[in-house]
């Protein structure tokens, strides 16, 4: 069954198997995402969250990390139960006239203005859902892009001045999932020799986690050394110190003028292009710094323009309806019958492309194999 | 020498952002305008700003409850809603509506603002006045509900019968002009005809009913579609599995 598929696919040319740019990926959640921060609407944010699940299903690799988008759903519906809990069951702020129940109410005095308990409505239950389902959608949006396109291969494209930053982050994010494997056999070794659990069988246990990530962190360390990374060209003091004061007056400036285009002041477009501005001139000048090309960089050709694109499409539709008719993504009343917007909801459709439009995630070689 | 010039540079592009900051400050010094619907009770015939919140408040049985959408420069001193008082008693606005066991009779004022306040100067609802009946314990909110169709975001009330459609008091750059002495003419809900008991969702009942008759083969498509691609995800799934 395999052989057949994986023939026609490297007829087709272009679609042959490879690895996606990550940065395509993250593009392409980045607009699902947008959009759902302009809509509280169930209708178009579960439609996103099909169509983030569907993409996932039809592209993900057999990498560690492409299980991650169960992970992000798990907690996106932990969300929805925490903004119920808290804004339906203990909130009587939120409470409309359809009473689902009754909690016992905890008496407090009046002057804390909180109250506990009382009737729970469905007002408040289909508002805190609605919320709590915007921000589950986002999670999933994100839990996407981290099974599609992997984080620890977007840390390669870190500008050359944060080259350090990103390889320290690369390692730790290797060393994670060795980190839990030690634990867990420090653990069991305790349990052989009959220790219990609790506070002190954690310091225990810290000890000797400690020490092995220790060790390996120096092994690592002198394997990196022998081998030339770390190295900085040739550059003066002077340099070094206007890098620095570069991205940081460029991160302040950055800082400002987004307070200021939040808050709707004045002075915070002009600040905030001047402070990108100085932020790029010192990421570019230190970038210069480490002299080193990169190993096989991932191309950006046409299906990583189409998947971006994809992307990009979902974000103007949402965009577009959120400007000229407000009412069909926010609803009148939380009971109302969520009202369909149909461009915005075609425009996430659009979200389903990179489904075919990215090449297939290529079949690792024991598959090939069996395949064969 | 070059380098120099260079931290000059440096040094002068810092001050100007500092400088920027300083001088734009004090243009910016007045508070921020929000435009919300400010929430009032009436109190010996003047309207009262609330300092509770919509969802705080347990108003009393007979009381008269108010609301108004402006962007008031002062938020100490909000816009008040356009109404005579002196025409515009609880009995005037309650007279049809029969106290029923158990229930309370609230009196809602909502006046819906100007042409100014609406987005793109479109004329919003007119301003309208109408008897609410709710449980004795129902907060300002619910007796809000009663009579409207309301849309909260933690305790803080965002729009009444959809209006404005979107936002939650939201940042604007004009406060709403002060109001001309003359009070407006407040629509009674529910005085023509034999409707007592809904009060102004009578008409707003069936507007909506046929609302929802176009909308739902729009909703069954949606679900459609995503019940098509579950499935296909599952077979996706299913095939890969295999196939690997």
């Amino acid at each position: 069954m395999g052989a057949p598929r994986v023939k026609r696919l490297r007829i087709r040319g272009t679609y042959y198997p490879r690895v996606l740019h990550p940065g395509a990926w993250w593009l392409w959640a980045l607009g699902l995402a947008a959009a759902a921060t302009r809509t509280t609407n169930p209708v178009p944010l579960v439609l996103i969250i099909a169509v983030t699940w569907f993409v996932v299903t039809a592209r993900r690799g057999d990498t560690p990390w492409a299980s991650s988008y169960g992970l992000f759903f798990r907690l996106a519906l932990i969300v929805i139960a925490i903004h119920v809990f808290f804004q339906a069951l203990l909130s009587s702020q939120a409470q409309g006239l359809a009473v689902l129940f009754t909690l016992p109410e905890i008496p407090l005095p009046d002057s804390t203005g909180i109250k506990l308990g009382g009737a729970v409505t469905l007002e408040a239950v289909l508002t805190a859902v609605y919320y709590g389902l915007q921000l589950a959608t986002i999670f999933c949006c994100i839990g996407a892009a981290n099974a599609l396109g992997s984080a620890r291969r977007l840390l390669r494209y870190v500008p050359g001045a944060l080259y350090e930053i990103g390889i320290a982050c690369v390692i730790a994010l290797t060393f994670a999932p060795q980190l839990a494997a030690d634990a867990a056999r420090v653990r069991s070794a305790g349990r052989l020799r009959g220790s219990r659990r609790g506070l002190r069988a954690f310091g225990r246990l810290a000890m000797p986690i400690l020490e092995g990530s220790l060790e390996r962190s120096v092994d690592l360390a002198a394997a990196m050394d022998s081998r030339g990374y770390g190295r900085t060209t040739g550059e003066s003091a002077a340099a070094r110190r206007t890098t620095a004061a570069l991205v940081l007056i460029g991160a302040f400036g950055l800082m400002v003028g987004v307070y200021g285009l939040l808050t709707a002041h004045s002075f915070g477009t002009p600040l905030l292009l001047a402070g990108a501005a100085l932020g790029v001139a010192g990421l570019w000048l230190g970038g210069r710094r480490t002299g080193r090309t990169r190993y096989r960089p991932d191309p950006w050709a046409l299906p990583e323009v189409l998947v971006a694109g994809s992307g990009v499409l979902v974000a103007a539709a949402m965009f577009w309806t959120a400007d000229h008719s407000p009412a069909l993504l926010t609803l009148a009343s939380p009971t109302d019958v969520p009202p369909v917007p149909v461009l915005a909801c075609v425009g996430i459709l659009a979200g389903l492309l990179p489904a075919v439009l990215a090449p297939p995630y290529p079949v690792s070689s024991a598959a090939f194999e069996v395949a064969a | 020498m070059a380098r120099k010039a260079f931290f000059a540079a440096l040094l002068a592009t810092l001050f100007t952002i500092c400088g920027g900051l300083v001088a734009t400050s004090p243009a910016e010094a007045r508070a921020d305008i929000y435009r919300y619907w400010t929430y009032f009770q009436v109190t010996d015939g003047e309207f009262v700003t609330s300092t509770k919140g919509v969802g705080a408040t347990v108003p009393a049985d007979g009381s008269i409850e108010a609301y108004r959408f402006a962007a008031p420069a002062d938020f100490t001193k909000p816009n008040l809603p356009r109404a005579d008082l002196g025409e515009l008693t609880f009995d005037t606005i309650c007279e049809h509506v029969d106290a029923a066991d158990g229930k309370k009779r609230v009196a809602v004022i909502i006046d819906y603002g100007v042409p100014e306040d609406a987005e793109g100067g479109a004329e919003p609802p007119a301003p309208t006045a109408a008897c609410a009946q709710a449980d004795e314990k129902a907060t300002g909110l619910q007796v809000l509900s009663a009579v409207a169709k309301t849309r909260a975001e933690e305790g803080l009330l965002c729009a009444i019968e959809g209006y404005p459609a979107a936002g939650c008091s939201v940042l604007v750059e004009q406060a709403t002009p002060a109001d001309p002495a003359d009070p407006v003419e407040f629509e009674l809900a529910g005085h023509e005809g034999d409707h007592h008991e809904d009060g102004g969702a009578s008409t707003d009942a069936s507007a909506e009913e046929s609302d929802e008759g176009s909308n739902v083969p729009l909703l069954a498509a949606i679900g459609a579609v995503v019940l098509a691609i579950i499935v296909g995800g599952v077979l996706l799934s299913r095939r890969n599995k295999t196939a690997a």
